[in-house]
């Protein structure tokens, strides 16, 4: 079966730098997979990720979504969903308005666009906020907002990058039970955080990076088993990537 | 574009700024240029006056200036007799802008002349006359004329002139009086201005020119203004692109599929509705307003190659603003380069000060000026009452310029996101 993400070789160095940011990375996530691409600060996760959704472009390597090559860029767009750290929203447009504007721009027709939109307000408990202007929005609120932002066209793959940070415990239970659906339903999600013990809980497959490399990958709960002196992801983590702070 | 509109709705405050801002400027410069905009004879000089000659010549003079009707004579200060010193010191300090002083025997100098003359003309015709002994006298005499330091070399280029006229019909008028023996300073037998047998006179065969707006105060003032307003939309364009930048909402742009280009076109085309909008507040000031404050009312042109001007000098403006959102990474950065450039331009384009009074260097670098385009296309169709073919020059360069900010902005996306 065709991987619903293939990196094959991926590379990639920065101007000014003599390390390569991501170098000769790959790996396949299957369809109705959770990857949890992990590692600690500046190991090459959000590098991967940009030039998986086309950000940046890469200096060698492979890249297909679902069947398309990384240089049919729209295709892969219409494929992908991707939720930023950051809260890519407008403050002063509305929730229902900031999700309009970016159906909008997907060409979805109004109708589909408005059952969407309140389907998903409505699952993410947002819906009585809908007139409200994001800027009003707690950390909670505005993080499903965000998500809801990168599945308004329905794409086939999710690609999260830490979408749990900084959000309450009942955000995160509702959004962390979306993807599990999300998932079973199909689809792919790829997906980076530093909440290791939420990685363990949420994913079938795991990748560790660091300093741009690929050190271990595989189902976690075999990875741990291993190792065999823990049960953590975190000591797993540990083992591979060391103790040593990153800047 | 309806985006942008209800981003802008939402900022009632920004929203106010954006068109009373320019409507206040555009009142304010139109009053405080009102002076230098009117006619010359609408204007007084008051002249200190110093008569050390107490003849002749001084009484023609002081006469000739009051005649003027520009020139009001001041030749006492508080029921005292003016001195050089304390006209000098009038002068230096601004209280009075001219001074005149003149010398000693400047009438008998003029006699001396007038009488060699006479001697000469009527030795040529074989008459020998008796002349009075004037040897001791001065072939000539200068007239002293001082200047308000601050005062620009036109200005007193214009008095000069004007003043030389004066004296030198003065003096015309003391040979032939001379000349005809005639010492009635009250009439004169020859009148000087009977003598002319050239006089300058407006052009009477130019029909066209019986067509054209005189440029005053708003004539100049409302237009420019409007038009320095509309490239001022650089700060809410490029503050927005800049926030959407910094919110991380440009990065979900850039996500989705098509061209980021579209997008831009949308946030262009919003505000130049915008743009024309506030244009048509400015003319609306220009037309109704000022006249409340007792300048004149504006002049318009024909509308429809006026509205094709004012689209593409909008079309201008919003690219530029685009260009230097597009550059610029933080706020600080776009809009005081942003905001200064403006000033730059506006200031080489003749929105200040005429381009024409300009050093020649400068006058070169208007012709670069997107605002000095826009102006010349503004003052074609309201001044010169032009039509389509007289700016379509005007709304090509604007539109090229246009373009090229647009390209220069799609070449220089960046092609990393963080």
């Amino acid at each position: 079966m065709t991987p619903a993400i293939h990196v094959n070789q991926l590379c990639k160095q920065f101007k000014g730098q003599t390390l390569n940011a991501v170098d000769h990375i790959s790996f396949d996530i299957q369809q109705g997979e959770i990857f949890g691409l992990l590692g600690p600060n500046g190991a090459g996760k959000t590098t991967t990720i940009n030039m998986l959704c086309g950000l940046i472009h890469m200096d060698s390597g492979d890249i297909n979504i679902n069947g398309y090559h990384i240089s049919q860029l729209d295709q892969i767009k219409l494929q992908t969903g991707f939720v930023p750290q950051q809260n890519a929203l407008f403050p002063k447009l509305t929730a229902f308005e900031n999700l309009y504007y970016f159906a909008a721009l997907y060409n979805i027709k109004k109708n589909q666009a408005i059952e969407r939109i309140n389907d998903l307000l409505n699952y993410f408990e947002l819906h009585q906020h809908a007139t409200k202007l994001t800027n009003t929005f707690s950390g909670g609120m505005k993080r499903r907002l965000n998500l809801i932002a990168a599945l308004i066209h329905n794409p086939k793959i999710l690609i999260l990058d830490e979408p749990t940070s900084g959000v309450d415990v009942q955000s995160r239970s509702m959004i962390i039970n979306y993807l599990k659906s999300y998932a079973s339903q199909g689809n792919a999600v790829l997906y980076t955080s530093h909440l290791l013990d939420e990685a363990q809980q949420l994913c079938s497959y795991i990748g560790i990076i660091d300093h741009g490399r690929m050190v271990i990958q595989g189902q976690p709960e075999q990875l741990i088993a291993d190792l065999g002196n823990s049960s953590r992801l975190d000591d797993l983590f540990i083992h591979y990537t060391g103790y040593q702070v990153r800047d | 574009m309806i985006k942008e509109w209800i981003l802008l709705s939402r900022d009632r405050v920004g929203l106010l700024f954006l068109f009373l801002m320019p409507l206040i400027l555009v009142v304010v410069m139109a009053l405080l240029q009102d002076a230098p905009f009117k006619d010359y004879q609408d204007l007084k000089f008051e002249i200190l006056f110093l008569d050390h000659d107490k003849d002749l010549l001084g009484d023609q003079i002081k006469k000739g200036l009051i005649a003027n009707k520009q020139f009001s004579i001041v030749d006492s200060l508080h029921h005292e007799t003016l001195t050089e010193d304390q006209l000098s010191k009038k002068i230096n300090s601004g209280s009075y802008k001219i001074g005149i002083i003149i010398p000693t025997q400047a009438s008998l100098s003029i006699k001396k002349i007038a009488s060699k003359s006479a001697t000469q003309i009527m030795e040529g015709l074989g008459v020998s006359i008796e002349a009075e002994d004037l040897s001791k006298i001065p072939d000539s005499a200068n007239i002293e004329l001082l200047f308000d330091p601050a005062t620009k070399q036109s200005f007193r280029s214009a008095i000069t002139y004007a003043l030389e006229k004066i004296i030198n019909q003065s003096q015309m008028q003391m040979m032939i009086n001379y000349l005809t023996q005639s010492e009635d300073t009250t009439s004169n037998i020859v009148d000087v201005k009977d003598m002319q047998a050239i006089r300058i006179i407006p052009f009477e065969k130019d029909n066209s020119s019986k067509n054209l707006t005189i440029s005053n105060s708003v004539q100049h003032n409302v237009p420019a203004w409007s038009i320095f307003a509309i490239f001022f939309i650089l700060i809410p364009i490029a503050g927005s692109m800049i926030e959407e930048r910094e919110n991380g909402v440009k990065l979900r742009m850039h996500l989705i599929p098509g061209h980021y280009t579209h997008l831009l076109i949308g946030k262009i085309t919003a505000f130049m509705v915008v743009n024309v909008f506030q244009f048509i507040s400015m003319l609306w000031v220009g037309i109704y307003l000022m006249p409340y404050f007792g300048l004149p009312s504006l002049q318009l042109g024909f509308i429809a190659p006026t509205t094709m001007l004012l689209i593409a000098i909008s079309f201008a403006a919003s690219s530029f603003a685009v260009l230097i959102g597009n550059l610029f990474h933080t706020q600080n950065q776009a809009l005081s380069f942003g905001a200064i450039i403006i000033v730059l331009m506006s200031a080489i384009g003749g929105i200040w000060i005429p381009v024409e009074v300009m050093p020649p260097f400068l006058q070169k670098l208007s012709y670069l000026s997107p605002l000095q385009w826009s102006l010349n296309g503004i003052n074609d169709i309201f001044l010169r009452h032009g039509s389509w073919n007289d700016v379509m020059l005007e709304v090509i360069l604007l539109m090229g310029f246009s373009i090229t900010c647009l390209i220069i902005t799609f070449f220089s996306r960046s092609k990393f996101i963080s």
